[in-house]
C-alpha cells in the first residue's frame, strides 16, 4: 500500500485531478493480499470501511469489506470524485438517475420510482471512476459465497452524503463513518460524540451501507 | 526447520502464511480465534506456534502433501492449528486428515470435492469448518461430523445441497451456518432447534417460505434471506429480538408482517427487488362472513360472557372465544375466520414506506373504526395494541 500512498500523494500535490492519470496508476497497482490484509476487516451485518490513508487532508483512501449479499443504499458523492479498484472479488454497481425536484415531503405523495441507468460489474483489478454529474449509484456484492473487498479513493473527503429510496427518489442525508483507521478499529459512538461535539448539529442515522 | 524447507519446495513464500485471515470472509475472526484459544487443549506446547498455521492455497495440489502427514524431529501434524487447503484440485480427501488431530480450523474451499472423509470426524477440536464452493451434495456428510461438538462455524456455500444436513442439528456449539448458494428449496421444522445460531445465512437458494420456527432462534442477530422465492415472511420473526441485520432482497415479497417493526435491536433491512405494493390502499379478495361469524361478531362485543355460557351451547361458547381482534387501535370489531387483509404504510424513521399486512374485520375499517369505542369503553378484554407500528419506530433502519 506505501509506494500506491506515495504515488497518490505526489499526484495530488498541486490540488488538481486528473482522472485518468488517477484511474491509470489505480490500475497499474495488482492486488496483492499482503498489501491489505490488515484493513480487511469484515463484519457480520453490513459492509465495513477501513481508513487507510488521508493523503495529508486531500483526499480519504480507504478499504471497503463486504460479506457475501451485502449491498450499498442509493448514494451520491457529495460533489467529490470517487475512484473504486477491486481488490478481491466482484462488485455489482447499478447507476440512477437524479430524482426530480425534491419530492414533497408530504405523507400522501408518493413519489416516483427512481430511473435505472445500467448495470456494470467489476472484477478484481477492476477500475471505476465516478462523480454527481454521471449520476447516483448502489454497489453490492453479488455473490453469496466470497467476501468483496474494494479500495475507494474520495477527493475531496466528505463525512457526510445523501441516500435515496429507490421506490419513491426521497432522499436523506446521513454521516459517513470508518470501522477501523489505519488499521485499527475504532469506536464508532465515541466518534460520533466527538463530532457532534465539534459541529453542533442534529446527528442523523449513520450510514452504513 | 522442517516446515520452511518444505515451503519452500512448494514454491511458497513466507508471505503465503499471511492473508490467511483475508481469505475468511465473515469467517475471518472465527478462524483466527480458533488457532489462538485451542493451545491449552493441545497436546504440544504453545511454543510450536510457527507450525500452527500451514497454508497451501493455490499451489496446484491434488492431495496433502506427504510431508505435512510425517512426523520428524521438529515437526508433527499434531502441531498443526490451522490448516488452509482452499484453491486446489484436492478431488478426494482422504482419511489422512485425521493425522491433524489438534486441528480448530480447517479450509477445503474451492477444490471440486464431491464428499467429505468419515475421518473428518476425528478432528474434534474443530472450531471451524470452511469447505466452499465444491461439488458437496445431500450424500456428502459423514455421520461423524457429529463428533465435531465443538464446531462453531460451519460454511458450505457454493455447493449442491438440497437439504440442510442432518449433523448439523448435532452440533451443540454452532454459531455460524453459511449456505448461500446451494439448492435449498425448502426449510424444516428442525430448524428452530439449532439455538446457538447467530448467524444464519441463506441467501441464493430456493427457498418458498421459511417455517415459523424459525422465530425459536433467539440468538440470531444475523439472518439473510435474500435471492430466494419468498412470497412471506412468518409472523414469528418478531420473535427474534437479537436480531440485528435481515436481507430479504430479491424475492417475491409483497407485503410483510406488522410484526417486524417491534424488531429493537434491527439496524439493517434490504428490500429491494421485491414487487411490495406500492398503491397506498389495496383490498383484497374478501369472502363475505357466513352467518354465523355475523351474529358471534355482535355477541362477542356486546353480550357478557356469562350470559354466553348459561344460554349458548358449549361449541359456541367456544367458537366466540376464537375471536380475533381488528388490528385497527380504535376498532373494537373482531373477526374469525373472515377477515380482510389490508396494506398499511408504515413509515420507518419517517424516511421509508413499507407495506405491512394487516387484518381488519371489514373493508371500511381502513378509513374508520368499524366499531368505534364509545367513551366510556374500558372493556380489558378489547386492549387495543397500544404499541402500534404508528408508534414503534425501528431506529437506523436502511432500505435498499
Amino acid at each position: 500500500m506505501e509506494p500506491l500512498c506515495d504515488r497518490l500523494r505526489t499526484i495530488f500535490g498541486d490540488d488538481r485531478v486528473n482522472v485518468d492519470e488517477v484511474e491509470h496508476v489505480l490500475s497499474q497497482y495488482k492486488s496483492n493480499e499482503a498489501d491489505w490484509a490488515k484493513y480487511a476487516m469484515f463484519d457480520d451485518h453490513k459492509y465495513t470501511r477501513n481508513l487507510v490513508d488521508k493523503g495529508n487532508g486531500k483526499y480519504n483512501l480507504m478499504i471497503l469489506c463486504w460479506g457475501p449479499g451485502m449491498g450499498s443504499s442509493i448514494h451520491d458523492h457529495t460533489d467529490s470524485h470517487c475512484f473504486v479498484k477491486i481488490l478481491q472479488g466482484t462488485l455489482l454497481e447499478t447507476r440512477y438517475e437524479w430524482p426530480e425536484a425534491k419530492p414533497d415531503e408530504d405523507a400522501s405523495e408518493e413519489g416516483r420510482p427512481m430511473a435505472e441507468i445500467g448495470r456494470t460489474s467489476y472484477e478484481m483489478n477492476g477500475v471505476t471512476y465516478m462523480n454527481d454529474t454521471i449520476g447516483l449509484h448502489r454497489m453490492e456484492n453479488p455473490s453469496h459465497t466470497e467476501g468483496t473487498v474494494s479500495l475507494h479513493l474520495y477527493i475531496p473527503a466528505f463525512d457526510h452524503c445523501q441516500m435515496f429510496d429507490a421506490r419513491t427518489g426521497r432522499r436523506s442525508t446521513c454521516q459517513v463513518t470508518f470501522w477501523s483507521e489505519f488499521g485499527e478499529k475504532i469506536d464508532v459512538r465515541q466518534k460520533i460524540e466527538e463530532r457532534k461535539k465539534q459541529k453542533q448539529v442534529v446527528v442523523q442515522p449513520s450510514l452504513t451501507s | 526447520m522442517v516446515l520452511w524447507a518444505a515451503l519452500s519446495r512448494s514454491n511458497l513464500s513466507p508471505f503465503d502464511l499471511l492473508g490467511v485471515m483475508a481469505e475468511m470472509d465473515v469467517s475471518t475472526s472465527s478462524f483466527d480465534d480458533a488457532a489462538n484459544d485451542s493451545d491449552a487443549e493441545a497436546d504440544q506446547p504453545s511454543n510450536s506456534s510457527v507450525y500452527s498455521t500451514v497454508d497451501v492455497s493455490n499451489t496446484g495440489l491434488d492431495t496433502i502433501p506427504a510431508h505435512y502427514l510425517a512426523e520428524s524431529a521438529d515437526y508433527s501434524p499434531r502441531m498443526v492449528r490451522k490448516l488452509v487447503l482452499a484453491r486446489n484440485a484436492i478431488v478426494g480427501l482422504t482419511n489422512a486428515i485425521a493425522s491433524f488431530g489438534n486441528l480448530t480450523a480447517l479450509d477445503v474451499s474451492s477444490n471440486g470435492l464431491a464428499v467429505l472423509p468419515d475421518a473428518i470426524g476425528a478432528l474434534d477440536k474443530l472450531r471451524t469448518l470452511i469447505a466452499r464452493s465444491n461439488l458437496l451434495d445431500d450424500n456428502s456428510f459423514p455421520k461423524s461430523l457429529q463428533r465435531l461438538t465443538k464446531l462453531e462455524t460451519l460454511n458450505l456455500s457454493g455447493n449442491q445441497i438440497e437439504q440442510i444436513p442432518s449433523a448439523v442439528y448435532d452440533l451443540p456449539r454452532l454459531k455460524a451456518l453459511y449456505l448461500g448458494a446451494n439448492r435449498i428449496d425448502s426449510l424444516p421444522c428442525k430448524i428452530g432447534t439449532i439455538f446457538s445460531l447467530e448467524v444464519l445465512y441463506l441467501g441464493g437458494n430456493r427457498l418458498r417460505e421459511v417455517p415459523a420456527t424459525i422465530g425459536r432462534l433467539r440468538n440470531l442477530s444475523s439472518l439473510a434471506l435474500c435471492d430466494n422465492r419468498l412470497e412471506t415472511i412468518p409472523s414469528t420473526i418478531v420473535e427474534l429480538q437479537a436480531l440485528q441485520s435481515l436481507s430479504l432482497h430479491n424475492n417475491l415479497l409483497r407485503t410483510l408482517p406488522t410484526e417486524i417493526v417491534k424488531l429493537r435491536n434491527l439496524q439493517q433491512l434490504s428490500l429491494r427487488s421485491n414487487p411490495l405494493v406500492h398503491q397506498f390502499i389495496r383490498d383484497m379478495s374478501f369472502n363475505p362472513p357466513a352467518l354465523k361469524e355475523l351474529s358471534a361478531r355482535i355477541v362477542k362485543i356486546q353480550v357478557p360472557v356469562e350470559i354466553n355460557t348459561q344460554v349458548l351451547p358449549p361449541s359456541l361458547v367456544d367458537y366466540i372465544d376464537t375471536a380475533n381482534q381488528c388490528v385497527n387501535p380504535k376498532c373494537k370489531g373482531v373477526y374469525f375466520e373472515a377477515c380482510i387483509e389490508h396494506i398499511k404504510f408504515v413509515d420507518f424513521c419517517g424516511k421509508y414506506r413499507v407495506p405491512l399486512l394487516q387484518y381488519l374485520c371489514s373493508p371500511r375499517c381502513s378509513r374508520s373504526p368499524a366499531y368505534a369505542y364509545t367513551d366510556s369503553s374500558s372493556d380489558s378484554e378489547m386492549s387495543a395494541d397500544e404499541a402500534g407500528p404508528s408508534q414503534i419506530k425501528l431506529k437506523k433502519v436502511l432500505l435498499g
